[in-house]
């Protein structure tokens, strides 16, 4: 697609999936044990990002980059969010949610909207809450090529 | 000729459509729509041009992003810029925002009527005994009635009863819809066609009396000839981006209404360059903004099943607040649950005991809309300090209801407070909060004032009857000439004024 750089960088996209990971962690409750990992989430993020107002894409990518560099700012390390331990990614994660700079706390909020939007449209993750959607396939982003994990 | 509804796949091996009609109506939500209806039964050959997609019932899907798609204007990432980012809700498809709102019916409130009528000048045409004329055929046609005890699911049946041992007033919603099966899918287009929304009733029932619908198509200008308006250029084009499809060119003998919502109608007007003489094209911008919050109850609230919105409390609206009852789609819920990561997983698996109650503001605020970057639209709206107190003291409020109601514990979601609040004593720092909107997650709904109506063409866009100042023969139908905000939804009464407008237009 021309001009599709715009629209996403391929290790940008990946940067976007392991956030979701991150945000939307799998085994992570007795009662609901399905994560973003257990989903086709790049697919999701391709769809997303072909479709979506560019203005929306263009704020989404900048919002990666600052998450992706938080931790310059907020531990004075020179690492990026997703190379560090987890426990240190939640810290700095909860660190932005308290945050009394709007657009900063609004960071991860973003991120994990976006990512509830997608993952939670599933129709095997609504099912394990007792949801029966109207219609069980799934959507058209998780269904392309029949495909239903990611690895 | 006979009606149809035609889009770009129908059109796309022309080079230009063509068409003349007696009347050509810019948009297919409750103003165009309702417009059309009046026009066509009343024997006048009727266009519709609808920037949004065609999307029959059989085509709905659950899935949230699908709707977006499909159904809402900019797949739901409208904002308003101003000191927070606010989602503005609109829908872009056939059926226009009824095809994806909670299908809730109100009638202007009378002191808000008189308040029109001696500021603005609007009694001449809307008295109030030919609006209520009009409200009771709507809700004839329409199916406009109360809620079904058996479709209320959960959330409904507490907030009704946490406002009811409250002491306050409250009832259940009066809905367009005819037969309602309580899927909780309002808001990714009614999947069994039971909502009364444009697309299922007068759409359809126009297209019987003749009206063709031109789909997929963004009206960008108008026509002109021997000074009145003459019709509408648009140009075919799927809403998400893809090649240009043909221009179009439909002509009008005798009127071309405006009824594209009070975001698109300004910027038509302003591309064709009317309306601007007094200044306040695209000013007045007026919302509904609300907040919500959620509240987990011991019991199961099974929030996906029931009326979307089923009960409201309108008992302090005199102090500028509605309380409502709103069954998010899960995909929408979910992102409002608190934490991240596993915690947030955790509130998840709870997720079927969770109640969502909204706080709806008759904010003061004004904004205003132009063209933006990128082809898109620059939105600004900005909470006045006054507005974000009446929307704390309204979250105070619902809050209280929701622990009459017996909410074990209350996620506000409000930066500054906790995550989890157990009693109403933890709500004590809500009133000490700065009055400030980005401690909040709002959206805004019911859009008014963009074209504002009024007899002095010095002071206003439109006369009260929505012909426009300045072009013979242009008229706005929608809530773009609402001179304000009026604290209830919308709907009925921008049906309501478009069947005036047009029924003069009928009969002159």
């Amino acid at each position: 697609m021309p001009g599709s750089w715009l629209r996403g960088l391929a290790f940008e996209r990946r940067w976007l999936v392991a956030l979701f990971e991150l945000l939307i962690p799998a085994e992570a409750d007795p009662r609901f044990r399905l994560g973003a990992k257990d989903a086709p989430m790049h697919r999701y993020v391709d769809e997303l990002l072909r479709l979506a107002p560019l203005k929306f894409v263009l704020g989404l990518r900048a919002s990666v980059w600052l998450l992706q560099l938080s931790p310059l700012v907020l531990l004075l390390r020179p690492t990026l969010l997703l190379a560090l331990r987890p426990s240190e990614q939640y810290g700095v994660l909860d660190r932005l949610r308290g945050s009394e700079v709007y657009l900063l706390r609004e960071l991860p909020l973003l991120l994990k909207t976006i990512g509830c939007l997608g993952f939670c449209g599933l129709p095997e993750v609504q099912a394990q809450l007792g949801i029966q959607p109207r219609d069980a396939t799934p959507p058209a982003w998780a269904a392309a090529h029949g495909e239903q994990g990611r690895s | 000729m006979s009606g149809a509804i035609l889009q770009l796949q129908d059109v796309c091996e022309r080079r230009e459509v063509t068409d003349s009609a007696d009347v050509v109506i810019v948009g297919t939500g409750a103003a165009g729509a309702t417009a059309a209806r009046v026009l066509t039964e009343a024997g006048l050959d009727v266009i519709l041009v609808e920037e949004g997609e065609h999307v029959p019932t059989a085509e709905l899907r659950s899935d949230m992003l699908a709707s977006f798609r499909r159904l809402w204007r900019d797949m739901g990432f409208q904002v308003a810029e101003g000191r927070a980012f606010t989602p503005i809700l609109q829908g872009r498809c056939v059926g226009g925002t009824t095809a994806i709102n909670g299908a809730i019916i109100h009638r202007l409130p009378e002191v808000i009527h008189q308040l029109w009528c001696r500021d603005h000048g609007a009694g001449d045409f809307l008295p109030y005994a030919k609006l209520q004329r009009v409200y009771d055929q709507l809700d004839e046609e329409l199916a406009v009635g109360a809620a079904p005890e058996a479709i209320l699911g959960g959330n409904n049946r507490l907030m009704r009863a946490g406002i009811e041992a409250c002491g306050w007033q409250g009832n259940l919603i009066r809905r367009n819809v005819r037969g309602c099966e309580g899927t909780s899918h309002c808001n990714q287009g009614c999947p069994n066609a039971r909502r009364q929304s444009m697309n299922n009733s007068y759409v359809p029932r126009a297209v019987a009396s003749g009206a063709r619908v031109y789909a997929t198509c963004r009206a960008e200008g108008l026509l002109r000839e021997r000074g009145r308006a003459a019709g509408v250029v648009g140009r075919f084009r799927l809403p998400l981006g893809g090649p240009p499809g043909p221009r179009l060119r439909v002509h009008a003998r005798r009127a071309v209404i405006v009824a594209a919502s009070a975001i698109q109608t300004p910027l038509l007007l302003a591309r064709a360059g009317v309306g601007g003489s007094s200044g306040l094209l695209g000013q007045r911008l007026q919302a509904h903004p609300g907040g919500a919050i959620m509240g987990l109850f011991d019991e199961p609230v099974r929030p996906w099943f029931g009326a979307t919105q089923g009960y409201e409390s309108t008992h302090f609206w005199p102090e500028r607040m509605k309380f409502e009852a709103v069954s998010m789609p899960l995909e929408l819920g979910a992102a409002r649950l608190p934490g991240i990561g596993p915690a947030l997983m955790r509130q998840l698996g709870a997720y079927g005991h969770v109640a969502t109650w909204g706080v709806q503001v008759r904010a003061r605020a004004h904004g205003s809309v132009r063209p933006g970057l990128f082809g898109g639209t620059s939105i600004r709206y900005d909470m006045t300090d006054e507005d974000v107190r009446t929307l704390k003291l309204g979250l105070r409020r619902v809050s209280e209801a929701m622990f009459a109601a017996g909410a074990r514990e209350l996620l506000p979601g409000i930066h500054g407070l906790p995550e989890r609040i157990t009693s109403l004593d933890g709500l004590a720092a809500l009133e000490s909060l700065p009055d400030d909107p980005r401690r909040f997650h709002c959206i805004a709904a019911h859009l008014f004032g963009t074209a504002v109506m009024g007899t002095d063409p010095r002071g206003s866009v439109v006369a009260p009857d929505g012909s426009v100042h300045g072009l013979p023969g242009l008229y706005v139908a929608d809530s773009s000439p609402f001179p304000t905000n009026f604290g209830v939804n919308p709907q009925h009464t921008i049906c309501a004024y478009a069947w005036l407008v047009a029924e003069r237009l009928a009969g002159g």
